[in-house]
């Protein structure tokens, strides 16, 4: 449908504006701007008509401008044709083909930034990009070329955002060989994949490949007219014109500037793709704002401009047109090439003027660089979020599955990216110890968790951990081992949510439970039928942990956030637990502070899942619903996307979904994770 | 926006009546999602491969619907399922096509989306008092996990499906019962739709109601005659002028 009308979506304001652009691009295309016909055309006709690999060296021992054309073979590949077309026709033609090709890059450009836009905010898009100053005077007035690595980067990000990593390696390296400039975005890339658990095991192809990309420019090296014209330009020397005086040498700003930043990615290690493009963008303005910068350079800007005035405030998007329009009158004061109609005009700037035009220029860069770190990193919600690792509680009576629920998150989150730490490893004696004859596991005396809280808090700041082990084959402690940083925290145990100084760690406190006579029903079946003990062994041994029960792990629930319960759905299903087989037919409870928390839940489990879901919430009963059914893996990954899609950056790129009622408990930790985070990022 | 019958659009709708799939959501897509998760797990169950399964659907889609004629029950994919199973040479598969009618509906909803600003176009309409009815074909279970999957339940206040009306649109039956579960109604109706015979013929000619319809591709539109539409729009935006200009 797009296809068929690639203007359907556009309101008739964007309409007029996409309109009002083309004119104005294809009034100034007509007014040929001067550097094409001094610089560029000579040596495409060149190249043109040379037919070799090599037409930089033939262009100089013709006696050609060194300065004629500082780029290399991407360049080359995309200007030439229409270029050289049109020089068999005329000079004119020539440049008119030229102009063309620059029409068609910009258009291209302005669909990847309309893409990089969401999709709320991408109707502005036509005045930040398409009506920006800087991209018409750029590419049209002072005739340009930097469109098209530009929308090679463009591209390597979008690619990046769909966790594409080879294509976007290579295109990044792509776009650093079309332009060195380019390359300042590698650095932040390749942190984003190496410091980010989640996307660690895609860094090695995806940096293979961005070396890949810059190597299409290793073969022209080799080559004399290539070192002179494009490794040697005049406009590598202007990184080092900020200078700081230190007894009698100089420090460079930029660069310092740029590794500053760069170092401060490296701290950041918990990314998300919005953090990413922002911390490049800065990259970007640091680079532009801290060199004297032709006015090509202003182009490297837009696409992370023209997303910030999208994503903006209205002071947001006044500062971004400000900036664009101080830039656009700076290089117009001062740039050759685009001189003309001032000069013309019999107009001479004093310095007084263009220091101020200057100032004023970098003022505003500086505000809109300072807004980006504001909004699109310090404000970010999963930069916000992710300062220290989420932790999640899983409390409850013992046989009411929370090692299956911890094994379901911790294949949702992902291996490498997750520490489990169990209560169990807490007990204070091994098995064969006489204590286990006064208590049960279910006291909290008989476990040692002054050091599980002191474990759980330090996982959560960040910190590894030496934790016991306690091996239930042998029921006995084993040696320490260590558990690392992780991005999310998972403890599970009787007493997980027994203390209040550990629960205030928690980003997130479930209790399970299972229903007391479904439990009563299972372990018998279990421990009698299945294990030989007999049947009185069974009930004694429940009737005595039933009191700690009570008294010890019930109690818990109250601090808990979401309450998930195991209830049978059929009663009478119950009575004869040594004859009957096969599974027990569950219903799900979840239960929470109120009942709103989950509604969005029960909708898509009853539209998408095909569940049943009814309201819980009796007198005696926390409010929440109850929920029958049998969803696939399939529709439980359908589910997430509708229900949490933008919890997707905290789970793994390969999340292991289960099915049934284990499936729809991962779904209610994503959502309740979700609601909590956002109050987390409001306050 | 094609406005053909002006003059109809001066006054405002004292209600409006949509069609629900391919009208609110592009449907082509989405079935086609559904498809192939169903054919999916033919082939993970069955053995059977994707050609088989779809030209034994397609065998299948032609027997039920012609045994059973223009009813909710003809769409039923179940049924749909369940035959092309037993077609394939199985014997009746409870279990799995109940599995493949899950999986086709749970693919289809994942892979659905509201056109857009049909949503704001739904809100326009309750902030200006105008009641609203879904009226579709399709049975009422699938129609109201759509309608909850979508959240168009907080917006439309009426629903009526073929299911509880006995034949598909555009038998008239459709129409005046939404009418009559309104209570009656005074002034302009407009129908929303993308079927010209269904929607805009069938509401026309029950309830001489104003045809607008939905315009995208593979949708037939009539130049002139009784299913000839009295406006047409490609983009919700433009039926949510359209509205506020009538209102005005």
């Amino acid at each position: 449908m797009a296809l068929d009308r690639p203007f359907s979506g556009w309101g008739i304001g964007e309409r007029s504006a996409f309109a009002l652009g083309l004119v104005v691009r294809l009034g100034l295309l007509i007014g040929v701007p001067v550097t094409y016909g001094d610089w560029f055309l000579p040596f495409l006709a060149h190249a043109g008509a040379a037919a070799t690999l090599d037409p930089w060296t033939g262009f100089l021992s013709g006696g050609g401008d060194p300065m004629a054309f500082p780029y290399g073979p991407i360049y080359l590949l995309v200007f030439l044709p229409a270029t050289w077309l049109g020089g068999l026709l005329s000079p004119r033609a020539a440049a008119v083909g030229l102009g063309l090709t620059i029409l068609l890059l910009d258009f291209l450009l302005f669909a990847a930034v309309r893409r990089l836009v969401g999709t709320k905010q991408r109707s502005f898009c036509v005045y930040a990009y398409w009506l920006s100053p800087i991209v018409i005077y750029v590419n049209y007035w002072h005739g340009q070329l930097d469109a098209l690595p530009v929308l090679i980067l463009s591209l390597a990000l979008l690619m990046l955002r769909r966790n594409q990593f080879t294509g976007a390696g290579l295109t990044l390296g792509l776009a650093g060989a079309a332009k060195m400039s380019m390359a300042v975005a590698v650095p932040f890339v390749w942190i984003y994949v190496t410091a980010a658990r989640r996307l660690r095991s895609h860094a090695a192809r995806l940096i293979v490949a961005t070396l890949a990309g810059l190597a299409t420019m290793l073969p022209f090296i080799l080559s004399d007219g290539f070192q002179r014209m494009v490794l040697r330009t005049p406009e590598r020397e202007k990184v080092f014109s900020l200078v700081i005086p230190f007894g009698g040498l100089d420090i460079y700003v930029m660069p310092l500037v740029l590794a500053a930043l760069v170092f401060t990615a490296w701290r950041i290690r918990r990314f998300n793709f919005d953090v990413l493009f922002s911390i490049v963008g800065i990259g970007f303005f640091v680079l532009v704002l801290l060199t004297p910068a032709s006015p090509g350079w202003g182009l490297w800007l837009v696409p992370f401009l023209a997303v910030h005035i999208c994503r903006a405030g209205s002071m947001g998007r006044l500062a971004g047109f400000a900036f664009a329009a101080l830039f656009v009158i700076f290089h117009v004061l001062t740039s050759t090439g685009s001189v003309w109609p001032i000069a013309a005009a019999g107009f001479d700037a004093s310095p007084r003027l263009l220091n101020m035009a200057l100032s004023l220029y970098l003022a505003a860069g500086g505000m809109v660089a300072m807004q980006i770190l504001q909004d699109g990193l310090l404000r970010n919600p999963f930069y916000r979020a992710t300062r220290s690792p989420l932790a999640i509680a899983i409390a409850g009576d013992s046989g009411a599955g929370k090692d299956t629920l911890a094994d379901a998150l911790h294949g949702l989150f992902g291996r490498s990216t997750t520490a489990l730490l169990s209560g169990d490893d807490y007990h204070s004696w091994d098995r064969i110890n006489p204590m286990w004859r006064s208590l049960t596991h279910l006291n909290p005396k008989a476990n040692d968790l002054r050091r599980f809280n002191a474990d759980i808090l330090a996982l959560k700041s960040g910190r590894p951990v030496e934790v016991p082990h306690y091996d239930h084959k042998v029921g006995r402690m084993t040696k320490p081992h260590s558990i690392g940083t992780a991005d999310v925290v998972i403890c599970s145990g009787l007493h997980a949510l027994y203390s209040p100084d550990a629960n205030a760690a928690f980003d997130l406190r479930i209790f399970l439970s299972m229903d007391e006579e479904l439990r009563q029903f299972l372990k018998l079946r279990r421990d009698v039928r299945d294990r030989g003990h007999s049947v009185e062994a069974v009930r004694a041994s429940m009737a005595r942990r039933q009191a700690d029960s009570i008294r010890y792990i019930r109690p818990q629930a109250d601090a808990a956030d979401v309450m998930l319960s195991l209830v049978p759905r059929n009663r009478r299903a119950l009575a004869e637990p040594m004859s009957r087989n096969g599974p027990v037919a569950m219903s799900l409870h979840v239960q929470g502070a109120i009942s709103a928390e989950f509604e969005a839940l029960g909708r898509v489990l009853a539209s998408l899942c095909g569940a049943q879901v009814l309201p819980l919430g009796g007198e005696s009963e926390k409010p929440g619903i109850a929920i029958v059914g049998d969803p696939s893996t399939a529709d439980i990954a359908a589910a997430a996307r509708r229900l949490v899609p933008h919890m997707s950056d905290y789970i793994t790129m390969e999340p292991i979904w289960c099915s049934g009622l284990l499936g729809i408990m991962q779904l209610v930790v994503l959502d309740q994770l979700g609601q909590r985070l956002a109050l987390r990022k409001a306050s | 926006m094609d406005i053909r019958n002006p003059t109809l659009f001066r006054d405002p709708p004292s209600v409006v009546l949509l069609d629900l799939d391919d009208t609110l959501y592009e449907y082509a897509p989405a079935h086609e999602a559904g498809l192939a998760a169903a054919a999916a797990l033919a082939k993970e169950a069955l053995n059977v491969s994707t050609r088989d399964f779809h030209s034994n659907l397609d065998d299948a889609k032609v027997e039920i619907k012609m045994r059973l004629g223009k009813v909710a029950s003809a769409h039923n994919r179940l049924i749909y399922f369940q035959r092309t199973i037993e077609r394939m040479g199985f014997s009746t598969q409870p279990v799995l096509s109940l599995q493949m009618e899950q999986a086709y509906w749970s693919a289809f909803l994942d892979a659905a989306t509201l056109f857009d600003e049909a949503i704001e176009f739904l809100d326009d309409l309750r902030i200006a008092g105008i009641p609203t009815i879904i009226v579709t074909d399709l049975s009422t279970h699938i129609q109201f996990r759509k309608i909850i999957y979508f959240g168009l339940d907080r917006y439309v206040h009426w629903v009526v499906t073929s299911e509880e009306v006995g034949l598909d649109k555009p038998v008239a039956a459709n129409f005046e019962l939404a009418l009559a579960k309104l209570g009656g109604v005074e002034g302009p109706v407009w129908m929303v739709g993308e079927s010209a015979a269904k929607d805009i013929g069938g509401a026309r000619a029950a309830i001489s109601a104003v045809g607008i319809q939905k315009r995208h591709a593979g949708v037939k539109i009539e130049g002139e005659g009784p299913d000839a539409p009295d406006a047409l729009f490609d983009h919700f935006r433009e039926v949510r002028r359209l509205l506020r200009d009538s209102v005005a």
